[in-house]
């Protein structure tokens, strides 16, 4: 301790004595450093790379995500059709699992709707073919509060859950809310009724 | 030379203590109540009154303010009058400062619960409030440099330095965050809109850590520490250079609470750069409070007190260095919105401010009642309490607030979000919801152990008279020494330094983003809300539902994936106050309009678990009771274009009618859905507001 030195100024702080020791190396180095960081990072991150800043970085980000997307093994639904895969099955579990995650806070657990239409009966808003349902799903229907599910659900998802909602026609709900929309066939198209 | 004899007020000093401890227990246990409510949302009781949203502010402004606030005033008045070696201004101020304040506090705890509020986070009191938090502050302000006024100690030691910049900055901030315009007496809007009052707000939010909860601190512990070690203080150059660096730092650091938002990318770099920059000004107060005890580590085994003290300190420290890392914009990414920051803050204000009051009191305590501490074997007990409490709360929050950063931005091989489902982010993090309010119910059963052993020191109290001192008269000749000495001796140009260090980075930064029209690109798109929405806005402010929900969409893909397109500066024009949030207990909701049918939001107010399995939200079913109030609309509407928002005469003519139309089609729209016709009812103002965000750039 002989080594501080101290202030020399008479002072009467309630006893409180000071030392006036020199400032520790290690202590004004993290100043220096982190000024100089400062000094330099913006003209690196500001100038010489504006593609690192949060809208240029996004932009990037999504391109090498939508990448990826495309690089993913090639869907089969461009190659088959939709009521072939349906009728095939294979399907089911999927489709339930989705449905339980997705629809049925909305839908209710058996298709009988309650925020949305009901999905058992034979009356449709946008149409009852695997193709209408698919793009309901898909695109969602703004205006009526059916979401977008494209960005959440992957292909086979989508197609699993669209699957699932068609089989799901002609079943009995617990409690089922009236029906909405126009009256379809047996493949789903509009009666038209002049 | 002759002494002068004079006493100390002690009195009011074991006035603010008590008000420190007890408001401090209330405000500890109001937030081990909402740590509960979010492990299990049952204890949100259905009524409006203890909702989180509703409760988190009075948590916070408890602890802030009444806590924090007391413990600070009670050792500036302390220590103050001693370093300066005079009796304080005027025992009348010092009485009218502590009972105002008192006032404000029960103010608060009344107001909170009712959901008046402004929406500002730590300055969420209405404007009749904060007019008397400015009254009572300047009262305060009086005393303080009258007592320096009157001293006879020539220089001011550097406890006083930190005190004079709380005095000064705290005045600022209040003052310019609190602008508002008025619509009754228990409503107001924020002269600021959108990004604007978001700079302000941050400047404000971040300098209330500044200088509400460090910098008056760092006094106490410069008077403190010293007289508890029983060791001199390390360097006095080192407090020089520190506080000076620190007090103009700091100011510039408010943007790091808006990194990745709206806010113009310069002033993003600004706020990091600068807070980078804080390391080391930061430790410098923490390298002068631990060196303190060079010699002397062997006393912490025996002292509770500087137990207490050390382990702030050392908080202090992790604090002032996780700070800097947070504002990093890589980090911040990923720790922004979860209970990482959550953690960070409880590092500071469990460890740093709470530790160093405890500590304090326990020190004062036998001196105030000419006593002996009645149980120094409780103090130690309340110290390990308290360490394990903060240790528990601190992990957890990080366990928590690490897995869902990371859930949320986890995405699969095929560029899919791996958790699309905001809520099953949730659900992961009830048991460390559990897990923290149990090491915030450790901490405050250390809280409690305290308020009793000093009940009992109290009662074994020999004498409450005044302590008495003496000292010569202060003298008069020209100041000597080198330039900063002679400054210590001149408190007025002392002052006007603090003022102008801390006003020069509130002026760069918030005068071009208020002046500067680049800074906000305009939308053309982006239209005032409707009366109605505006009605459903201040229902969505006074539930508090901003201190669960973000409006503000980063660009960030798996942001953008999950909300949809990311939030612009121009969106926010119309709004006084901005809304977007500091965390993410829920998901966010600028990008919420249009989303879901009417109905949803019926079902999902009213209870939400029917429509999202596992949510943690409470029921807010008295929105579907309570009839809307459209008294006020008129003058809410007309308040809004004082501020800028280009309504019409017409438009404020037939506030109430236009209110009452879109009212009634949504509740058509409810009926034919299924539901009741809720036209009259609050929530279709809410429904409304929430249909209506992040709608207007769609078209």
């Amino acid at each position: 301790m002989s080594e501080d030195r101290k202030v020399d100024v008479p002072h009467d702080y309630d006893g409180i004595e000071e030392l006036d020791n020199d400032l520790p190396r290690w202590w004004l180095g993290i100043f220096w450093v982190t000024t100089l960081f400062a000094v330099f990072y913006w003209p690196y991150y500001h100038w010489i790379n504006p593609q690192k800043l949060p809208e240029a970085a996004w932009k990037a980000e999504n391109a090498a995500r939508e990448a990826e997307r495309a690089a993913a093994p090639a869907e089969t639904t461009e190659s088959l059709d939709l009521d072939a895969r349906y009728a095939a099955g294979g399907w089911e579990e999927t489709g339930k699992t989705v449905f339980d995650t997705y629809c049925v806070p909305c839908h209710a657990a058996d298709g009988g709707g309650g925020i949305g239409p009901n999905l058992t009966d034979d009356y449709y808003i946008h149409g009852g073919t695997l193709a209408n349902i698919h793009q309901v799903i898909s695109d969602g229907v703004v205006e009526k509060g059916m979401m977008s599910w494209k960005p959440v659900l992957k292909p086979d998802d989508l197609d699993a859950v669209a699957f699932f909602i068609r089989s799901l026609r002609g079943t009995t709900p617990a409690s089922g809310i009236a029906p909405q929309g126009e009256l379809v066939d047996e493949s789903g198209q509009f009666v038209t009724q002049e | 030379m002759s002494l002068e004899r004079f006493s100390y007020d002690d009195a009011i000093v074991r006035k603010f203590i008590w008000a420190s401890v007890v408001w401090g227990a209330v405000g500890m246990l109001v937030g081990v109540i909402i740590a509960m409510q979010l492990a299990d949302w049952h204890l949100n009781f259905g009524t409006s009154w203890l909702t989180f949203g509703r409760l988190r502010p009075l948590h916070t402004n408890a602890v802030i303010f009444a806590f924090a606030g007391n413990a600070f005033f009670a050792g500036i008045y302390y220590s103050t009058q001693r370093l300066l070696k005079a009796r304080m201004f005027s025992d009348g101020l010092s009485k009218l400062h502590f009972w105002g304040w008192q006032a404000i506090i029960v103010a608060a705890a009344i107001t909170l619960p009712l959901g008046l509020s402004t929406a500002k986070e730590y300055a969420e009191l209405e404007w009749p409030i904060d007019i008397a938090i400015a009254v009572v502050w300047v009262i305060f302000a009086i005393n303080f440099f009258g007592t320096i006024a009157k001293r006879r100690e020539r220089h001011l030691y550097v406890a006083i330095w930190f005190y004079i910049a709380t005095v000064i900055t705290v005045a600022i901030l209040h003052i310019f965050n609190s602008l508002a315009i008025p619509v009754g007496l228990f409503k107001s809007y924020s002269v600021y809109a959108g990004v604007q009052d978001a700079l302000v707000q941050w400047w404000y939010g971040h300098n209330a850590v500044a200088f509400f909860l460090t910098t008056p601190f760092l006094g106490l512990m410069y008077y403190f520490m010293p007289k508890a070690a029983d060791g001199p203080i390390y360097s006095y150059r080192l407090s020089i250079i520190h506080f000076w660096s620190l007090i103009f730092l700091y100011i510039w650091t408010g943007p790091h609470h808006l990194l990745y938002t709206s806010l113009p990318d310069w002033a993003q770099t600004v706020g990091m750069l600068f807070s980078l920059m804080l390391i080391a000004p930061s430790w410098g107060g923490m390298i002068n409070g631990l060196l303190t005890l060079r010699g002397g580590w062997d006393k912490l085994r025996q002292d509770p007190i500087l137990k207490f003290m050390v382990v702030a300190i050392t908080f202090y420290g992790m604090s002032t260095f996780e700070g800097p890392m947070l504002s990093i914009k890589s980090l911040n990414k990923l720790s922004h919105y979860t209970d990482w920051t959550i953690s960070h803050v409880h590092g500071g204000a469990l460890g740093w401010v709470g530790f160093l009051s405890f500590g304090c009191i326990y020190w004062m305590l036998p001196r105030l009642y000419r006593t002996k501490l009645y149980s120094e074997k409780l103090a130690n007990m309340h110290f390990w309490l308290g360490l394990v409490g903060i240790l528990i709360y601190m992990i957890a929050m990080y366990i928590s607030g690490i897995t869902q950063g990371l859930m949320w931005l986890d995405f699969d091989d095929q560029g899919y979000l791996v958790y699309p489902n905001f809520v099953e982010t949730v659900v992961n993090l009830i048991p460390f919801y559990y897990l923290r309010a149990l090491g915030g119910a450790l901490y405050l059963i250390g809280a409690f152990i305290m308020v009793f052993n000093m009940v009992k020191t109290a009662k074994s109290a020999t004498d409450l008279s005044d302590q008495t001192a003496e000292a010569p008269a202060r003298k008069t000749d020209p100041l000597v020494g080198k330039f900063h000495m002679r400054l210590e001796g001149a408190p007025l140009m002392f002052t006007v330094g603090v003022t102008v260090a801390v006003l020069i980075g509130g002026i760069l930064e918030i005068v071009p983003m208020l002046a500067i029209e680049s800074n906000v690109p305009s939308i053309s798109s982006v239209k005032p809300y409707s009366p109605l929405e505006l009605i459903g806005r201040d229902i969505y402010i006074r539930e508090g539902c901003n201190n669960c929900h973000s409006q503000m969409v980063r660009p960030i893909r798996a942001e953008t994936e999950r909300y949809g397109e990311y939030s612009k500066a121009g969106e926010f024009v119309y709004d006084h106050p901005f809304l977007w949030g500091s965390k993410r207990t829920g998901p966010d909701l600028h990008r919420v309009g249009g989303r879901y049918p009417n109905l949803w939001h019926l079902r999902h107010m009213e209870d939400p678990r029917t429509v999202v399995a596992g949510s943690i939200m409470p029921n807010y079913a008295w929105l579907l009771q309570a009839d809307t109030d459209y008294s006020d609309i008129q003058d809410v509407v007309s308040a809004m274009t004082k501020l800028g928002v280009p309504y019409n005469e017409t438009d404020i003519r037939q506030a109430e009618a236009n209110a009452r139309a879109q009212a009634a089609a949504i509740g058509q729209d409810l009926a034919q859905s299924g539901a009741q016709d809720m036209a009259d009812k609050e929530i279709s103002a809410l429904i409304a507001y929430l249909q209506r965000l992040g709608t207007d750039i769609k078209e």
